[in-house]
């Protein structure tokens, strides 16, 4: 935060104590001794279960939303299609900058630890791939990303949190249940409840006073009240979780990377989580090799090579899905940059996956080959990964995919192979 | 022209849910007629507009953009400390709740570049707050002319691939702020729009443009950032747009599709979800958004008919809140309740850092289709932890500057709307600084 003179009713900016603080995080609160509902706070109370699922058990799943569009053309280069060069014109890149993957393809230059996770079979990538919904319109395809439905739809859940809800009762991964960094996507909205977690701001409120609210709420506005219960039990997990000094310094995409490993390394930490990255929506000065676009994959290359070290011998039970909305228009566009498009990639990385490849079928970027003569079509749709994720990692049923967590999806085969056992 | 409302139109809702929330004794002195408060803001449009000749006219705001991004952004906290103080001002706040509502339907990330720091907040009080009550055709033209949302959506660089400029170098269009037209500012999401009408809006908007700081320096455009139309890179020829036709024009071309697209009975639905959405309900019944919608058409797009069919819904005074009070408003609620100080340069952190921490920082929502105003995005339990922490944290810095117990006080601000449960969670407290924090955190305060 900026450094502030003078006065001013508050002070020098300065006096902002360290947030968390020992006093408060001990305080004994009124609520902990009365006992809450167990819908909500199983996971503090549960005996140690039998551990079920895949991924060897255990399993943890952080997806990573990109919002805005993120060019899979130059994200996973084709490098060895004829038709690249001429199709992207000034936006493609030359292969021998490339981490090359094999003949057809290669990763943009700036991935390079993604690159590494590849060499050592621990990420995939899946092109060409889009959701159901192909209007390039953000808001409606970020919907579709998230909502998991067979079209447009206001619908307010998300698919992951339909997930959850499937989940025997006493299943590890829902008791511990999933969390948000930063804001609360769609993909978590619905009946099962989320955490949410930030970096903190504010000192901690004293814990009288939160009783006192609390009691107020659950009179006066019991859906704000049960709201605000969470939120305090949430932050008192986090507290120990992610001590403040591991966040000092980091921009805010890398504290909530490290937020996220740090949640989820826990024995009793949440297992599924959800964090969104913005700034993909390259409309102008995309750039190539360099620009803001591999600006943006430079980033999320450090995030997930830091995610991936801070969750150690967890990693190994991991799946990082990273996905995003719709891939970009494969000619420049007049601003040096791509518009909306369809088909993109969706990423794999973790020590759970059976990775070091390119999955997909390939369309092509002929003029006839493309989606409406300007995008790269789409040959997979991205529930079949999603539903292949959820079977192998977390053994949810076929029926279950089709009808609840998916629905409408039965036509759609999930891509099975893409988690070790 | 009297309101007709329906139902029980006290003055603690009037304030609440119409307005920017009490002052101290606000409920007492519109007791006699809280109806009448909002006809006095709906007849008196100028209440809009901020007084301030230290904030910068159009033409300066431009120049400011000069200065480099950080000069630009540290501006808009100008223009942020001007509209938080502007919102401490009024009794009710109709008016001022409306230019938000505006100001947020048309909305503009500043991070994009430093001419729309710059200027964004000059949009809000030359624009939105000069036609808040006026037709919203000529609020769309406005903001269409305005360099903050042509460069926010990247227009100043879309040429139209057969216009001189396009022949000449193969530039062509991007189809960014045609999207939006359709889809946020004006027949929705589901206007019934094609891909071919978002590339033939796209077509009809290219040379809408702003001067460059080269063109200005070789005399051509009358200074840096100003809006321009350029007709040697507008795609030229006619344009089908939902079904009617354009013949080409110049620059009168979009300036018809625009008011087509406003008059559009699809925009007229879509704008009143939006307005019944924001003051009322998540859930607007197909009634009221008829009701609405009509008074919109009816009236040929009136911002004042539609705000004036608003308060006469059924709904409009019904006595359960059924809206979570977002962040900024919950700041100004809080700040009119206590008497806060001025923000200054050097305090202003105390509106700014929770804003951003609660996403809800103005001019900052990075997507065009702006801040959600679905209860859901507001109530998740890590934000009203925030809250909770943020009260507590305003209390212990400024529980001395508040005059009187917090139970009157309390009582002074929400009147007959001041629930047993409120009065008994104040008076739970006997430190003075934890009995306020509680006050602050009362659903009196977060709901409306």
């Amino acid at each position: 935060m900026p450094a502030h003179d003078g006065e001013g009713a508050f002070g020098a900016r300065d006096d902002l104590p360290e947030t968390g603080c020992e006093e408060s995080r001990l305080a004994v609160s009124r609520r902990s001794l009365l006992g809450v509902s167990a819908g909500l706070f199983s996971w503090s109370m549960m005996p140690s279960v039998a551990l079920a699922g895949g991924g060897g058990g255990d399993p943890r799943l952080l997806v990573v939303v990109l919002r805005g569009g993120m060019d899979g053309l130059s994200t996973v280069v084709p490098h060895g299609d004829d038709d690249y060069r001429r199709a992207r014109g000034r936006l493609a890149i030359a292969p021998d900058r490339l981490h090359r993957i094999d003949g057809l393809f290669g990763l943009h230059p700036e991935l390079s630890r993604f690159a590494g996770m590849m060499r050592a079979g621990e990420a995939a990538v899946l092109h060409a791939v889009a959701g159901p919904v192909r209007n390039r319109s953000h808001f409606d395809c970020q919907d579709n990303l998230e909502n998991g439905l067979p079209g447009r739809s206001d619908d307010a859940t998300g698919w992951l949190n339909r997930m959850l809800g499937t989940l025997p009762a006493g299943d590890p991964v829902r008791a511990r249940g999933a969390v948000h960094v930063g804001k609360a996507p769609l993909i978590l909205h619905g009946a099962e409840p989320v955490m949410g977690w930030a970096p903190p701001v504010f000192p901690t409120a004293p814990g009288v006073v939160g009783d006192v609210v609390c009691e107020l709420y659950d009179e006066a506005d019991p859906l704000l009240g049960g709201n605000l219960a969470f939120g305090l039990r949430t932050h008192e997990i986090a507290a120990s979780a992610v001590p403040s000094g591991d966040l000092a310094g980091l921009s805010g995409l890398r504290r909530g990377f490290v937020g996220a490993a740090g949640l989820m390394r826990q024995a009793e930490g949440p297992r599924v989580c959800v964090l969104s990255v913005d700034g993909w929506d390259t409309h102008a000065l995309q750039g190539g090799a360099t620009g803001q676009l591999a600006d943006r994959l430079r980033d999320l290359d450090g995030c997930l090579d830091a995610y991936r070290r801070l969750m150690g011998a967890v990693w190994r039970r991991t799946v990082v899905l990273v996905v995003t909305e719709f891939g970009r228009t494969v000619r420049i566009n007049g601003t040096e940059g791509s518009d909306h498009g369809v088909g993109t990639v969706a990423l794999l990385a973790g020590g759970a996956v059976r990775g070091g490849r390119v999955l997909g079928d390939w369309p092509g970027l002929r003029t006839r080959d493309l989606a409406d003569g300007r995008d790269l079509r789409a040959t997979t749709d991205i529930r079949a990964l999603f539903k292949g994720i959820l079977a192998d990692h977390f053994d949810i049923p076929r029926a279950r995919l089709d009808t609840v967590v998916f629905p409408g999806s039965a036509a759609v085969a999930p891509l099975r192979g893409l988690v070790r056992a | 022209m009297s309101l007709r409302v329906i139902g029980r139109p006290t003055a603690g809702l009037v304030l609440s849910r119409f307005g920017l929330g009490p002052k101290p004794g606000g409920p007492a002195r519109i007791a006699r007629d809280p109806v009448g408060a909002l006809e006095r803001e709906l007849g008196d449009p100028r209440r809009a507009l901020i007084h301030d000749p230290e904030l910068p006219d159009h033409a300066e705001a431009c120049a400011l953009a000069r200065a480099g991004s950080a000069a630009a952004e540290a501006h808009a906290r100008v223009e942020l400390r001007a509209r938080f103080a502007q919102a401490m001002r009024p009794e009710v706040g109709f008016l001022e709740r409306l230019v938000q509502f505006w100001s947020n339907h048309f909305s503009i990330c500043m991070y994009k570049q430093g001419l729309v720091a710059a200027t964004v907040g000059q949009l809000e009080r030359d624009v939105i707050r000069r036609t808040v009550l006026g037709r919203f055709e000529d609020m769309l033209l406005g903001v269409y002319r305005h360099p903050a949302m042509l460069v926010y959506l990247d227009n100043d660089r879309s040429v139209g691939p057969g216009s001189p400029l396009g022949r000449r170098t193969g530039a062509t269009y991007n189809e960014n702020l045609a999207r939006e037209l359709l889809e946020i500012h004006t027949v929705g999401a589901a206007g019934g729009q094609t891909q071919a009408d978002v590339i033939a809006a796209a077509r009809v908007l290219t040379g809408w443009t702003v001067v460059t700081p080269d063109e200005a320096a070789a005399g051509l455009g009358a200074a840096p950032g100003r809006f321009v139309f350029r007709a040697d890179r507008h795609e030229p020829g006619s344009a089908q747009v939902l079904g009617r036709r354009f013949p080409a024009a110049g620059r009168a071309q979009g300036e018809a599709m625009l008011r087509m697209l406003a008059r559009h009975p699809a925009t007229a639905r879509h704008l009143a979800v939006k307005l019944i959405r924001h003051f009322i309900t998540d859930t607007p019944t197909a009634r009221d958004v008829a009701a609405v919608a009509a008074a919109y058409r009816s009236s040929g797009g009136s911002l004042a008919a539609v705000a004036r069919a608003l308060l006469e819904l059924p709904s409009a005074f019904a006595d359960e809140d059924r809206k979570v009070v977002p962040p900024y408003d919950m700041m100004v609620r809080w700040f009119r309740a206590i008497g806060a100080p001025a923000l200054t340069p050097a305090n202003d952190w105390i509106l700014v850092e929770p804003l951003r921490a609660l996403y809800h920082l103005p001019w900052t929502n990075r997507a065009p289709d702006g801040f959600s105003d679905l209860n859901a995005a507001w109530n998740g339990g890590d934000s009203l932890k925030l809250r909770l922490d943020l009260a507590c944290y305003l209390m212990d810095g400024l529980a001395g500057s508040i005059s009187g117990e917090p139970l009157a006080l309390a009582r002074s601000l929400f009147g007959t709307r001041l629930s047993a449960a409120t009065e008994r969670a104040v008076l739970a407290r006997d430190n003075r600084k934890s009995a306020l924090s509680v006050l602050l955190m009362a659903p009196e305060f977060h709901k409306r």
